[in-house]
């Protein structure tokens, strides 16, 4: 089923309105707005105000972005197929350039590259704006000490990646940057304000200006968390900034293996694994802002070739290893503390470890830095254990894979060769290269983290569910790799007919086909104590007793008749007291009486009906008779659950085991159970 | 930026029954059964999924236009936007395109489908490869006669059975790999190491694989006498056989484990 299409009615659109439903409204200007912008730190002296339709992009970025995060996406699609991932989101939005946002070219590129970017349905309508709001209102002006206009615009996160950026272009280049930064959150404002003391301390040319972004929007706006359109916003303000500096390009630094971000486990299907800089978004953007300023503009990753271990090596090299400890890569900042800046257990968390452990950059980082440790913190069963698995277990797939199999396995790779330049075959030869590069930095962690931590896995101190024991565990019996799944089911066994327990479970086996499991059912124990004694008569209390020892609760009679003498006695009076009523009420052509005598004599009657039969006094549902159901229907469910998996040996126990107040397994021809 | 998160399994019967047989140690094959029992009801409506149907209507096209004179003219006539001489990586980038571009704005697009579409690209790279012996550098010679080669009966069966077999692993893992990533470590789950989990991951791809022969013993002929009868298979000839063949994949994965 297509979901319902959700309205966004913006600025003065959203006039007059109030957000109810599938209908949102944005205020941008007044008194108390929704959703509100501010770019701080604008240096008076080398900034000019921006053209109106960049103006216009800001917004309509604000918006989206808003929007993004006000509907929930439903859930993760197991019943859908993620039908409802998909969300049709309608804007209208006033702009101040009308002709520009309503022509072919520009709402296309605004269109196309939104859908791919966030995987959701984009409809704009553009309306003319009366009042626009003034443009100061979101650039605060400063007076700063920044005299070199700056050459290149950068996004700067205060993560590995951007600050490994800001490293290359300020320390290493000396080239005058301008850092465009979005302060998402108050606990990172000092950690990035002291990432920015050192860059300007190391900075070899002109100290770099940097532009902090502030989106401000109301508590109750905030019910989606993925907000896959986001980079868009930043792409946006990081634009309008290279505009206001006479620029024609921004530049996004991310590794290549997160821009790529080819899936690490199977569920993550489409935009599931997030496109903020894959490289078919960034020729999106280019498009669309060199439509809207009518010039070629480049929107750039400059680290797409590299693994997050060169980028931490990059840093390194540059004498830069004391702003390792001051970068921030966490996702979950809600968990974030001084003390531990980093939770160890979300992507980006183990992404991050894994190269700076790789780089040997680890004395760089307090030990304590990250509230799981990577190797060695056990991590609780489910996703935070799913993650670091599925992120191993691809590394080391892809270090095995040939080319081929690369490509067998990644399809995905077919939506990027054609956005990066160049041949698409030289594209995927060098995506490969990146990837196993990649993987084999993973996996020499991994390495040093066996040899370093070899003491404890041969004592097996090392807390269960931590990597190196998911990688390696003595305990299990025989070799490295342990019971494989299909030896923990053999096929192979001389023993064809099987139905045990194994575990919590049951296993069966029937005529030699696949060896099943069972959850665990009750039914499956009378089963098998049947299967056990062929050809005994078993009464209910003996099953009952066999199966559950001590605990059987056994029939103890019924509860007498349903009806005593002396009630049945008062039903019969009351009835020939309501026949008269009844004869009465005829009689004076009392209609609303004949009615209600009429009416309850049928309740009577059928009460009667119910506690006699044939003349006898019926007995209510004995104790017995529970028992007896209860028996038989756990075999039947036992057996319906068999037939799903195992036709054949339903077929069999059905015909074979006969039901009522006494049980038996009596089949037509003996076969020989394991049991 | 790069922020993955992964899925988890809703708390409704069925699929509670899938993750007590994933963790009480069931093989790959009851597990796949057990899996389209949960799922049945979504893969049934193949045609709904208009990127599966897309991609599987170029990989019908793709023999087809690799038997005329010019392929890259014939490619383009039906919709792949590929360069005059295309490599291999060039068609693949080709298909993949031409199902976004079946999608404007995503209108219409699924979890089934994004599968369907990856399907399709790593069906192309093997089965090409394997006739032309390598996977770069590939002339446009070569190209065009790995994608001539697959216009028979048979070769076009084996065709369609690569790119089910991917559909469906694809298909089964999108819900498997939900529980059995967070199931690995520890003695009471059910595997002890990632070493074991992988295998039983070779296991459910070996399972789709034998599976997917259902198809391949009607999609080349299919192939052939559609192509003969109608002149060409059109977008509505490769929805009814999408449709047909992920009914066949949904009845061979229920009898798998039997």
């Amino acid at each position: 089923m297509t979901p319902a299409t959700k309205s966004i009615l913006c600025g003065e659109a959203a006039a007059g309105k109030r957000t109810k439903g599938n209908t949102l409204c944005l205020r941008n200007a007044g008194k108390n707005p929704d959703v509100h912008l501010q770019i701080d730190d604008i240096s008076r002296a080398l900034m000019i105000n921006p053209p109106h339709q960049i103006v216009d992009l800001i917004e309509i970025a604000a918006f989206v972005y808003v929007a993004d995060q006000f509907f929930p996406r439903g859930g993760h699609g197991v019943e859908d197929m993620g039908a409802n991932w998909r969300r049709p989101l309608h804007f209208e939005t006033p702009v101040r350039c009308l002709d520009l946002w309503r022509r072919d070219d520009v709402a296309t590129a605004l269109r196309e590259t939104l859908s791919f970017l966030s995987e959701d349905e984009y409809n704009f309508t553009f309306l003319k704006y009366e009042g626009p709001p003034a443009i100061e209102g979101y650039l605060n002006f400063v007076d700063t000490d920044c005299t070199t206009r700056p050459e290149q615009v950068v996004l700067f996160s205060g993560g590995l990646d951007s600050l490994g950026g800001a490293v290359s272009e300020i320390v290493v280049a000396g080239r005058p940057v301008a850092l465009v930064h979005h302060q998402a959150t108050t606990k990172l404002i000092n950690r990035h304000r002291m990432l920015r003391n050192m860059l300007n301390e190391y900075a070899k040319g002109p100290k770099p200006f940097c532009a902090t972004v502030r989106i401000n929007k109301k508590k109750n706006l905030n019910h989606e968390y993925t907000q896959r359109a986001r980079s868009f916003l930043y792409a946006s303000l990081a634009m309008a900034i290279a505009r206001m500096c006479g620029l024609n390009g921004i530049r996004f630094y991310e590794n290549g293996t997160v821009s790529l971000n080819l899936p690490i486990a199977r569920e993550v299907v489409g935009a599931k694994a997030t496109r903020t800089t894959h490289p078919r978004v960034l020729a999106g953007f280019s498009e669309l802002f060199s439509l809207l300023t009518e010039s070629t503009f480049a929107v750039e990753n400059g680290f797409l070739w590299n693994t997050k271990e060169d980028v931490l090596r990059g840093i390194l090299d540059a004498g830069c290893s004391g702003m390792i400890d001051w970068s921030t890569s966490c996702a979950h900042t809600w968990e974030m503390t001084n003390q531990h800046p980093h939770c160890g257990k979300c992507s980006q968390c183990i992404d991050r470890r894994f190269a700076v452990l790789a780089a040997g950059a680890g004395c760089y980082e307090r030990a304590d830095s990250y509230g799981l440790d990577l190797l060695t913190g056990p991590r609780a069963e489910g996703e935070e254990r799913a993650m670091l698995a599925s992120y191993v277990e691809v590394a080391s797939q892809v270090s095995q894979m040939t080319e081929l199999e690369f490509f067998m396995r990644f399809g995905e790779v077919g939506r990027i060769v054609r956005h990066l330049g160049g041949s698409a075959d030289q594209n995927a030869r060098m995506i490969y290269d990146l990837h196993r590069r990649h993987a084999k930095s993973v996996l020499r962690v991994i390495d040093d983290g066996l040899a370093k931590y070899a003491s404890q896995i041969r004592a097996r101190s090392l807390p269960p569910g931590c990597l190196l024991r998911m990688v390696h565990d003595p305990s299990v019996s025989g070799a490295i790799e342990g019971p494989t799944a299909t030896e923990a089911m053999p096929r192979w066994t001389d023993e064809p007919y099987i139905f045990r327990q194994k575990g919590q479970g049951w296993q069966l086996r029937f005529a030699g086909h696949e060896t099943l499991w069972f959850s665990p059912a009750v039914g499956h124990r009378y089963i098998n104590e049947l299967l056990r004694f062929t050809g005994k008569c078993f009464t209910l209390s003996e099953l009952l007793v066999a199966v559950h020892g001590t605990q059987a609760q056994l029939p103890l009679g019924d509860g007498g008749e349903l009806l005593d003498e002396q009630a049945r006695i008062a039903y019969w009076q009351r009835l020939q007291e309501l026949n008269e009523d009844i004869d009465e009420a005829r009689k004076k052509n009392d209609i609303s009486n004949l009615a209600r005598h009429e009416a309850e004599r049928d309740l009577v009657r059928a009460e009667m009906k119910k506690a006699w039969f044939r003349r006898k006094s019926k007995r209510s549902n004995s104790d017995l008779n529970r028992v007896r159901n209860s028996v038989c229907n756990a075999i039947r469910r036992a057996i319906r659950t068999i037939e799903a998996y195992e036709p054949d040996g339903a077929q069999h126990l059905t015909s074979s085991i006969s039901l009522g107040f006494s049980v038996i397994y009596a089949p037509a021809e003996h076969l020989p159970w394991s049991l | 930026m790069g922020h993955t998160r992964l899925g988890d399994i809703p708390r409704t019967r069925k699929w509670q029954e899938v993750v007590s047989l994933i963790s009480g140690g069931a093989g790959a094959a009851q597990l796949a059964n057990s899996v389209i029992r949960a799922a049945e009801q979504g893969l049934q409506l193949a045609t709904e999924h208009k990127a599966l149907v897309e991609a599987f209507w170029l990989l019908t096209q793709l023999p087809l236009a690799a038997k005329t004179s010019d392929l890259a003219a014939a490619l383009r006539e039906r919709g792949l936007n590929v360069s005059p001489e295309p490599g291999l990586m060039d068609v693949v980038a080709a298909v993949s395109e031409a199902v976004d571009a079946r999608l404007p704005n995503n209108s219409g697009r699924t979890d089934l489908g994004e599968m369907a579409q990856a399907a399709a690209s790593e069906a192309i790279v093997q089965v090409v490869t394997e006739r032309t012996q390598s996977l770069f550098g590939t002339t446009p010679e070569d190209v065009k006669a790995g994608l001539a080669g697959l216009a028979t009966v048979k070769q076009f069966g084996l065709f369609a059975k690569q790119f089910y077999a991917r559909l469906t692993e694809k298909v089964l893992q999108y819900y498997v790999s939900r529980v059995t990533a967070g199931a690995v470590g520890g003695q009471e789950l059910r595997f002890q190491t990632l070493a074991s989990k992988a295998e039983f991951d070779k296991a459910l791809t070996l399972h789709c694989r034998e599976a997917s022969k259902i198809v391949e013993a009607f999609t080349g002929e299919w192939f052939s006498k559609t192509k003969w009868v109608n002149q060409g298979i059109s977008r509505d000839d490769a929805a009814c056989f999408a449709h047909v063949a992920m009914q066949k994949m949904v009845a061979e994965l229920k009898a798998g484990a039997r």
